[in-house]
């Protein structure tokens, strides 16, 4: 027997004693009930629908896909099946065989969290610590920037959770990077998750179902990013009726169209969002004579849902989404031209123009399939491509004497990422107290960090007198990765009050010849005390292998996503957390958690480095180093009535050292958006049928910011001298805090036709000036008469997100 | 449609009216700090110290300093003397060296030395309660096993109408084989000096005037050179330039090829090493060129290293703090005050070019550049 048989058989073995172990009841005969649970109306599957025999408190829930599992001694049972916001059904079924119920429920009565099956993947039931669901209806409720409900800026209210630069969507959580969260669009990563440099995500709310952070205990199916995973799944469409929602906002217009083409069996769900400037675009090029200027994004989503049969189900969906820039100015000119005594006539033409696109594409195809009851497996195939295109150029006509030349110049510049994935997830319920998850997953990356080239030509009298075309950049260049990985885990009860969740992710990239392996353990417990209280430990060592590098503190089209490479290795972390939980009184949710991350090879770029995107040589300008992350997070949730809500407190600290000298002269420094207090309230309330209010009020202490200290002279090589801005050290200044309150006011109209909503919002109600941008100037002093008296060193800040309000009317249909 | 056009203006307006406050900051305005730079060398006993008061809103000259230099320990020079609030200049047309008003408020101070490899030198400042010293042991010298020099001619390559298009110029090609000095880490810089001499002769006067035009520190290209570029990129040509920073101040560290030998290449346009003096063909009717190269390797400490790279970056990307660029922390090895003294070891070779004789009217065009 060979060593690795050997292995095997050993963690079969152990397998197999712990599932007797957890498992007293494991020699009776024993059948199972399993299906999907779905919405009535829409025949929508729900993600984390419980079912509860109560007599013997077991229960089970649904995966991402709405389907269940349970395995029960044969008998005579009362199955609870419930949902929050939906209506408990109660089936009750002789069960002597393996049995398939699928079962529909009705929207209507919300259930207090004693009813619900504990979900097994997210919120404070689950093992799993840091894991936050946000359903769909939440993130359209809270009201945020020009009344654009936005996925990533809900996530930023979470706790343990930062914003980015004030109003934009970039999420850092727990102390990490921008390019340390894994978001995924139905199981697909997105490398590009912003419009308009950050203001908005890329998400369309209206084809959201449901969203789940990770952001403490990763389960081990997860990899790839060491911050946290965002999974976002999208709506799988009506398969009763068609439906439908138009929306006109002060930004976009949004439409989104669903329901059957086979009743129960086959469905679509499409969504559409674009800039008002897209629409208008004829209309801003007739009002604009010699030039022309325009910005927009759009987004479209599709999905179609192939319900074959009980067993097998297929899922195709396909976004596409982009923002794009363009710009040309015309200048003609017509006259006599006089060198000497010789007139010549002559006509000139020029145009400049400027275009820049970008965006992503993806396109996956998945299959459920149901072996038996007690395995489901997931299969994902996938493609996706992050495209930036810029074209740049200038084209002149000069016709004299009859004789036309032209002159053209046109600089094209382009970057991006092309993955193709494979993926199959396995959920195994060997019996109520386990619930395995195992798998693999295969990508393989292609990066395209940047090309860029250049056409000069130049024709005369008809004669091609110069037509070169210049390379700056190797047209050839790409690096390739192949990131391979493997994980398993089992969520299992052991006795009443206690559930473990022990699991391994096993990762391999290879690039540029060399191969990285990544053994990643990871551990959750919970133990229940029964009356409401729970507490939880975990542990995760994550690992990453894609960087960002990024040129500013906002979403830029120039940012490159890089590969690891031979020589830059793969950022790890390990992540230590505890919390403790209460949801005894009905309706409220109580939790307190505390983490410790630790991370390496974390990359910042050296000192004096310039952090346009540039991928030519990156690997010369960042710097490997070490991070912590360190905070207590507490949140208090208000999950039933008609005010819901939270509130949520974190004290964290971040920093990072780079021992080797090149940053910072090898000493400690403060994250750049090390926060140490944040304050989130969202308070959503419905008065009635028709009206409702929501408001948000955030507050968070500055980021840090490098500002110089004081002038200094400097010498070059040969004894040059001449000044300089002397700086102390990195993120020597602490931004002031931030804080602002949004206030969102809806109202319903049920119509004939369909229910008609109003949203009023205001952003920054109070007209806070916070701070975007700090910079020091140089700038002139005057006495009180307004006199000059001199010039001082002065700190300035740019807001550019005063009070705004705005309005959007939406038809649900 | 003119609502949804005039809201679209609207919000575009207010994306654009950003606004601008001033945050309360309190600068101490007198909190100044003396800064003391100079880069010593063994090759020479003549030395400069420029020193200046650093102040969060401006440079202050300093004169009335007393600064002493201690060689291990001995000080070897009672008190330095400033040269003035003034500056050298020397007329590149006459040769003549003037004093002009100092352009930049620094104050020097001139010194005689001599250093040899291994000494300890500490230098003093004080003035009034400010006192700020550096000390600094001088590293060995780097050996220079070998210089082979040619002349190349490198190509560029275009595409164009269907063909390649290519740009040729010529180099000397130094081909240099160093000695790492054994057992410490070490940092060098690479320093090739071109020193002419323009002999003029006229119709009427034989050697009328002499012009002694350098030292002048030569760039080179490197053409991937992985020690001498030290990380910084090879260039690409103008676009890029100011994006990629490639190492304008020639340092570099052992680390490829510690303890043992390396050969570096690097390459020197042609028209450095001829002369081109037809700037003087309209007063002299013959001008004799004498070129004298001195190829030299500076080994310093790591903290001249650090610093010459941070000074490498801000030369690329500017002297002032950029909100896209990480700002360059300064490193120095001034305790008390700012600032940075090297005393470095020097290797070096000189090579006499031979001698040309540009006639008027017979090789005016020769070597323009």
């Amino acid at each position: 027997m060979n060593a690795a048989k050997l292995i095997w058989e050993k963690a079969r073995a152990v397998f197999l004693l712990a599932l007797l172990i957890t498992s007293p009841a494991l020699a009776q005969r024993k059948v199972t009930i399993s299906g999907h649970i779905t919405d009535n109306a829409s025949g929508e599957t729900l993600i984390g629908a419980g079912i509860l025999e109560r007599e013997s408190g077991v229960g089970a829930v649904t995966n991402n896909f709405g389907y269940y599992t349970l395995t029960l001694p044969a008998g005579e049972y009362d199955f609870h099946y419930s949902y929050v916001g939906y209506s408990e059904s109660v089936l009750h079924i002789d069960m002597h065989r393996d049995t398939v119920v699928n079962v529909a429920l009705m929207a209507g009565e919300t259930l207090s969290s004693s009813h619900i099956v504990a979900r097994k993947d997210a919120g404070i039931q689950s093992t799993y610590l840091g894991a936050i669901d946000i359903p769909a209806a939440q993130i359209k409720n809270t009201p945020v920037l020009f009344g654009e409900a936005d996925v990533l800026k809900v996530l930023q209210m979470m706790p343990g959770v930062q914003g980015g630069n004030e109003g934009f969507s970039g999420i850092y959580v727990r102390g990490g990077g921008p390019d340390e969260n894994l978001i995924m669009l139905d199981g697909v990563p997105i490398y590009n998750v912003d419009h308009m440099l950050g203001i908005f995500s890329v998400f369309q709310p209206e084809a959201v179902k449901k969203v789940t952070l990770y952001k403490g205990s990763f389960p081990a199916r997860y990899g790839g990013r060491v911050s946290s995973i965002v999974d976002i799944r999208t709506n799988d469409g009506n398969m009763k009726e068609n439906h439908g929602t138009v929306s006109i906002g002060l930004i976009s217009d949004k439409l989104h169209l669903e329901g059957p083409i086979i009743k129960d069996k086959l469905a679509y769900s499409v969504s559409a969002r674009g800039m008002h400037t897209l629409l208008y675009a004829p209309v801003i090029k007739l009002a604009l004579n010699d030039a022309y200027g325009n910005y927009y994004f759009y987004d479209l989503n599709g999905k179609l849902t192939w319900r074959l049969s009980d067993r097998d189900r297929f899922y195709f969906g396909a976004y596409h989404g982009r923002d794009h820039f363009v710009y040309w100015e015309d200048d003609e000119s017509e006259g006599t031209s006089t060198i000497g005594k010789e007139s010549s006539p002559y006509k000139y033409k020029d145009r400049t123009d400027v275009g820049v696109f970008w965006g992503n594409t993806v396109g996956s195809a998945r299959w459920n399939h149901v072996f038996n009851s007690k395995l489901f497996a997931n299969t994902t195939v996938s493609y996706n491509r992050y495209r930036m295109v810029m074209n740049a150029g200038s084209a002149e006509t000069e016709i004299v004497d009859g004789v036309k030349s032209t002159n053209r110049y046109h600089l094209n510049y382009h970057s991006g990422i092309r993955d193709f994935g494979i993926r199959t997830d396995m959920d195994y319920t060997p019996s109520p107290r386990h619930l395995v998850k195992f798998g693999s997953e295969y990508i393989w990356h292609t990066f395209i960090p940047e090309r860029m080239s250049a056409v000069d030509k130049e024709v005369t009298g008809g004669e091609v007198q110069v037509d070169t075309t210049f390379h700056f950049a190797d047209p050839k260049k790409r690096y390739g990765g192949h990131e391979l990985s493997f994980y398993a885990e089992d969520d299992f009860n052991i006795g009443e009050h206690l559930t473990v969740n022990p699991g391994v992710h096993l990762s391999m990239f290879n690039t540029e010849g060399r191969t990285y392996w990544s053994l990643q353990p990871r551990v959750s417990a919970k133990y229940s005390t029964g009356r409401g209280l729970s507490f939880k430990a975990g542990y995760a060592r994550m690992a990453q292998y894609v960087h960002l590098l990024s040129s500013a503190q906002i979403s830029l089209p120039v940012d490159l996503w890089v590969p690891i490479t031979k020589d830059i290795r793969p950022v790890t972390s390990d992540q230590y957390s505890i919390g403790t939980y209460y949801d005894g009184v009905k309706g409220w949710e109580f939790s307190v958690e505390g983490y410790l991350k630790n991370m390496r090879n974390i990359l910042e770029y050296k000192d004096g480095t310039l952090m346009l995107g540039t991928s030519d040589g990156w690997e010369n300008r960042v710097e490997m180093g070490e991070g912590t992350a360190k905070g207590i997070e507490f949140l208090i949730q208000k999950t039933a009535g008609n005010t819901t809500g939270w509130l949520a407190y974190t004290l964290a600290k971040s920093d990072r050292i780079f021992p080797d000298g090149s940053i910072n002269n090898g000493e400690r420094f403060p994250y750049k958006y090390d926060r140490r207090h944040s304050i989130d309230l969202s308070v959503d309330h419905r008065f009635n049928e028709k009206w409702g209010i929501d408001a948000t009020w955030s507050f968070a202490t500055g980021g840090t910011t490098t500002v110089p200290v004081r002038q200094v002279a400097v010498m070059t090589p040969y004894s040059y001298i001449t000044d300089a801005q002397y700086v102390d050290h990195r993120n020597n200044f602490r931004i002031p805090p931030s804080h602002r309150l949004n206030i969102g006011c809806s109202l319903h109209n049920e119509r004939r036709w369909g229910e008609s909503v109003w949203n009023f919002s205001v952003y920054n109600a109070y007209n806070r000036m916070n701070p975007n941008f700090v910079f020091t100037d140089y700038g002139p002093d005057y006495d009180k008469n307004g006199n000059y008296i001199g010039t001082s060193l002065k700190m300035k800040k740019i807001t550019i997100l005063p009070l705004l309000p705005s309005v959007s009317w939406t038809l649900n249909f | 449609m003119r609502k949804h056009l005039i809201i679209t203006i609207l919000i575009a307006v207010l994306g654009c009216v950003a606004c601008e406050n001033t945050i309360k900051y309190e600068y101490d305005l007198s909190d100044g700090k003396m800064t003391i730079l100079g880069q010593l060398s063994t090759a020479d006993s003549k030395h400069t110290l420029f020193l200046s008061m650093s102040y969060p809103d401006r440079i202050d000259s300093l004169p009335g300093a007393t600064v002493e230099c201690f060689v291990n320990g001995s000080r070897s020079l009672a008190k330095a003397v400033p040269a003035g609030y003034t500056e050298e200049i020397v007329d590149w047309w006459t040769g003549e060296t003037e004093l002009v008003p100092n352009h930049f408020p620094y104050t020097r101070y001139e010194f005689e030395a001599n250093f040899k490899p291994g000494d300890k030198v500490r230098i003093e400042a004080t003035k009034g309660n400010v006192k700020a010293w550096s000390e600094t042991v001088i590293p060995a010298p780097v050996a220079i096993l070998s210089v082979d020099t040619a002349t190349v001619v490198k190509t560029s390559v275009y595409q164009s109408v269907g063909e390649t298009e290519t740009y040729e110029q010529e180099y000397v090609e130094f081909t240099v084989r160093l000695g790492d000095v054994k057992g410490t880490d070490n940092y060098y810089s690479m320093n090739p000096e071109i020193t002419t001499v323009n002999t003029l002769s006229s119709e009427t006067e034989e050697n009328f005037a002499v012009n002694v035009q350098g030292p002048v520190g030569l760039d080179y290209e490197t053409f991937h050179d992985l020690i001498l570029e030290d990380g910084y990129s090879s260039g690409m040509g103008d676009l890029f330039e100011d994006l990629l920073p490639v190492n304008y101040t020639h340092c570099f560290s052992d680390k490829q090829f510690k303890d043992s030998e390396a050969t570096v290449k690097f390459y020197i346009p042609s028209y450095y090493f001829h002369g081109s003096p037809y700037e003087y063909y309209y007063i002299a009717s013959k001008i004799v060129v004498d070129k004298t190269f001195r190829l030299s390797v500076k080994s310093f400490d790591r903290s001249f290293y650090n610093y010459l790279r941070a000074i490498n970056n801000m030369q690329c990307y500017g002297y002032d703090v950029s909100p896209i660029i990480e700002p360059t922390m300064l490193p120095g090895n001034v305790n008390g005050g700012m600032g940075i003294v090297s005393v470095a070891s020097e290797s070096g070779i000189n090579i006499t070019l031979p001698t040309e004789v540009f006639l008027r009217g017979e090789n005016d065009n020769i070597y323009y550049y």
